[in-house]
């Protein structure tokens, strides 16, 4: 079980940036929709998040990953809210209802991605805190060493 | 339409209020006596409301669907909250007795018992997210708080663990919202009986299942839940694996009221079934190894997690009342059990190959002990006997009787080590220095206090079992779906 | 799997009194009853002839390997790359089943 860590997997991260770049190029050029450009940016963070999380041997990177993967997830809600030319889902009294509801967007994603930011804002807190204090002990970050059977 | 104000989100706001204010308290003599009046007035707390559907938010219901927070009450969660809520002052209690009672442990104890209050309450998706995610903060926060290294170490797994599973669930939770377009449960029900399913649902329900898995400690993240149960204090460990269960029984009823009777819910029912019989038998067999008393303890909880889930799983108005009242027996003769080990380990120390010859030192104390053990075991005058009958029978009513006999099999494997453990720590013969080692060292009344609460509560239950079967059968009904295989 | 063998092993991993050899024997036989009546469960719930002949000679291959406990202890030790490849595993098969399965 142990020997697939041995590889170094760091590199196949290099790629994430060079599909983003592909994508912008994508809406930029070809006017490719907004919506699905974020859908395939947000599953592209979350499969890097979640490979990080598995195959990177090191504690930080794993924060950061863990973060990405967060980050996947926060777009795909954002996304999934999106509407072409909506407005902000608070009703003024001027408005007329059929309008306000054809065209404001859907809150509730919204709500959900605050949340959502909030709470992993406070557990990579604690995170990168413990590993502030693992690597005082034992000046290294990898994970195999500080995490390993106890 | 304006309601007469109705007391039952004190259950939520209350502990959460309390602990902010806990948190900027420093002195420990202030501490111990507000923790007191705490303990007391929390017990209060489920019987303030009265049963119903809630909606709060001020839209209430528009054009059929639900707009807004939704919360249920009824007979069965507010015995499961009861309990809950006595499991923590319990704790709470046995807190006071420790040297230096610290503001910020009462504080996250006040937070994870709301939150998971708030998850059992909750009717939408959103509230047990965010409820979830709390309470995973304040189990990794109560370990730390017990501020050794492999405490430390632990909490880091837990944390990898949960932000990755959490992110998964509100992925999955993402995925029922664009397929669905609401939060709410019932709704979410109704649209998902009504429609055919789509890949998204899937989706949905995967992560469901994987949110599951890590918020009660189901196999794959078996190993990360009893380490942190192991590393923590052993008084905070029943408050632990309480929040644990709770939260197994809250999203796994979620997840048969919204996937329950559908077509394609059943393979996902069968891999939820093949995951609690993983849980019972990787615990047991990880318990039947140790040599230390926390961790035995701590897969045993695993193991337990397993007998609920299988119960709850099976999802017949049989097993899901079995299921139920197990996770209710559970978080009695299991706290009873850490907090057990709480006071062995003030003795000496929580290590097997130590300890011994502690039977003529505290023999009340043992007796105690001795009734939860058998109560685990399922021994018939005690609690666990009942829930563990009615669960092998609900197996068998759903013709599974091979998951019957597995959880007899894992129940021969707990007794084992629970015999084990008793005599390594009672009977085994000790030398004449050890004996006065242990005549030094003081137990705080506190905990044997709690202690024997506990017990009385199982026997209490194990010879009139009824008390809690009729509170739960109408919500059991309500849910359940009559199949055999 | 003998006795003396299994006495010998446990004393490696440090549980050598007579009753923590004894739970290690009941956490074996154990794990191997769950084994057969999984294999007993599986294969009446799909009702393949096939499925019941492989799974008749995992228990028979399981048998060969007797001390499975002390594997099953490795495996499930709290290194975090153990853990996370379980993880992975689970994960995996469970997407495969909720998806894929007929």
């Amino acid at each position: 079980m142990i020997l697939y860590y041995d590889i170094n997997y760091d590199i196949i991260l290099i790629l994430y940036p060079i599909i983003e770049i592909a994508i912008i190029l994508l809406i930029l050029v070809m006017n490719m929709d907004l919506q699905l450009a974020s859908f395939i940016t947000a599953g592209i963070l979350a499969i890097v998040g979640l490979y990080g999380v598995f195959f990177v041997d090191n504690v930080l990177k794993k924060i950061i990953a863990l973060s990405a993967l967060g980050n996947g997830v926060n777009l795909t809600l954002i996304a999934i809210g999106y509407k072409a030319g909506g407005i902000v889902p608070i009703k003024m009294p001027s408005m007329e209802f059929t309008m306000f509801a054809t065209k404001a967007v859907y809150p509730l994603p919204q709500a959900l991605v605050l949340t959502n930011i909030v709470i992993e804002a406070s557990m990579l807190a604690i995170m990168l805190a413990l590993s502030i204090v693992f690597y005082k002990k034992y000046k290294t970050l990898k994970a195999s060493i500080i995490l390993k059977e106890d | 339409m304006v309601k007469i104000m109705n007391l039952l989100p004190l259950i939520v706001v209350y502990p959460l209020i309390m602990a902010i204010i806990f948190n900027y308290i420093y002195k420990s003599k202030v501490i111990r006596i507000l923790a007191l009046l705490m303990a007391l007035s929390l017990i209060i707390l489920p019987f303030l409301g009265s049963y119903g559907t809630y909606f709060f938010g001020a839209h209430g219901m528009e054009s059929g669907l639900i707009s807004g927070i939704a919360y249920i009450f009824n007979p069965a969660k507010q015995i499961i909250i009861f309990t809950l809520m006595l499991i923590g002052s319990l704790v709470l209690i046995t807190g006071i007795g420790e040297k230096r009672v610290n503001g910020l442990f009462v504080s996250l104890l006040l937070m994870g018992l709301a939150s998971v209050s708030a998850v059992v309450l909750a009717d939408d998706l959103f509230n047990i997210y965010v409820f979830y995610e709390i309470v995973a903060i304040v189990q990794t926060g109560l370990v730390i708080a017990s501020g050794t290294e492999k405490a430390y170490k632990s909490a880091f797994r837990y944390m990898i663990m949960g932000n990755m599973a959490g992110s998964l669930l509100l992925l999955g939770i993402a995925f029922l919202l664009s397929a669905t377009g609401t939060l709410n449960i019932s709704d979410m029900h109704n649209y998902l009986a009504n429609n055919p399913a789509t890949p998204t649902i899937y989706g949905g329900l995967l992560m469901l299942i994987i949110g599951l898995c890590y918020g009660s400690g189901l196999p794959p993240f078996h190993t990360v839940k009893a380490d942190i149960y192991a590393r923590a204090k052993p008084f905070v460990a029943s408050m632990l694996q309480t929040y644990s269960k709770a939260i197994l029984v809250a999203i796994m009823l979620v997840i048969l009221k919204l996937f329950g009777g559908l077509s394609y819910f059943n393979t996902a029912h069968g891999a939820l079934i093949a995951l609690s019989i993983f849980g019972m038998v990787f615990g047991v067999v990880m318990a039947l190894l140790q040599s230390d008393y926390k961790k035995l303890l701590s897969y045993h909880a695993i193991s337990q997690v397993g007998y609920v889930a299988a119960g709850l799983a099976i999802g017949t108005p049989l097993g899901i009342v079995a299921g139920i009242f197990h996770a209710i027996n559970n978080f009695i003769y299991k706290s009873a059990l850490f907090l057990g080990a709480h006071i062995v380990s003030q003795k000496k120390s929580s290590n097997l190959a130590k300890l011994g010859g502690l039977l003529p030192i505290m023999p009340t104390v043992a007796f105690m002990i001795l009734c939860a053990k058998l109560a685990i075991s399922g021994v018939p005058p005690f609690n666990g006997f009942q829930s563990k009958l009615l669960l092998a029978e609900a197996a068998m009513n759903v013709n599974m009787p091979e998951l019957a006999i597995i959880m007899i099999l894992v129940s021969v494997g707990t007794f084992v080590s629970m015999m084990k453990a008793f005599y390594l720590i009672f009977l085994k013969p000790c030398s004449e220095e050890q004996i006065k080692e242990y005549k030094t060292t003081k137990v705080s009344k506190y905990s044997i206090f709690s202690l024997a609460v506990l017990t009385i509560l199982c026997i209490l239950l194990g010879i009139y079992p009824d008390i809690v079967i009729n509170q739960i059968t109408p919500y059991a009904n309500e849910i359940g779906r009559i199949w055999t295989l | 799997m003998e006795y003396d063998k299994f006495q010998k092993q446990m004393e490696k991993e440090k549980h050598g009194d007579g009753i923590s050899v004894g739970a290690g024997l009941t956490g074996e036989l154990t794990l191997y009853s769950f084994l057969v009546m999984s294999v007993l469960l599986l294969s009446r719930v799909f009702s393949d002839i096939l499925f019941a002949v492989i799974g008749i000679s995992i228990i028979g291959i399981a048998i060969s390997f007797m001390p499975m406990l002390f594997k099953f202890n490795r495996e499930n030790s709290n290194h975090i790359n153990m853990q996370l490849f379980w993880v992975s595993v689970f994960v995996g098969i469970l997407s495969v089943v909720i998806y894929f399965a007929k």
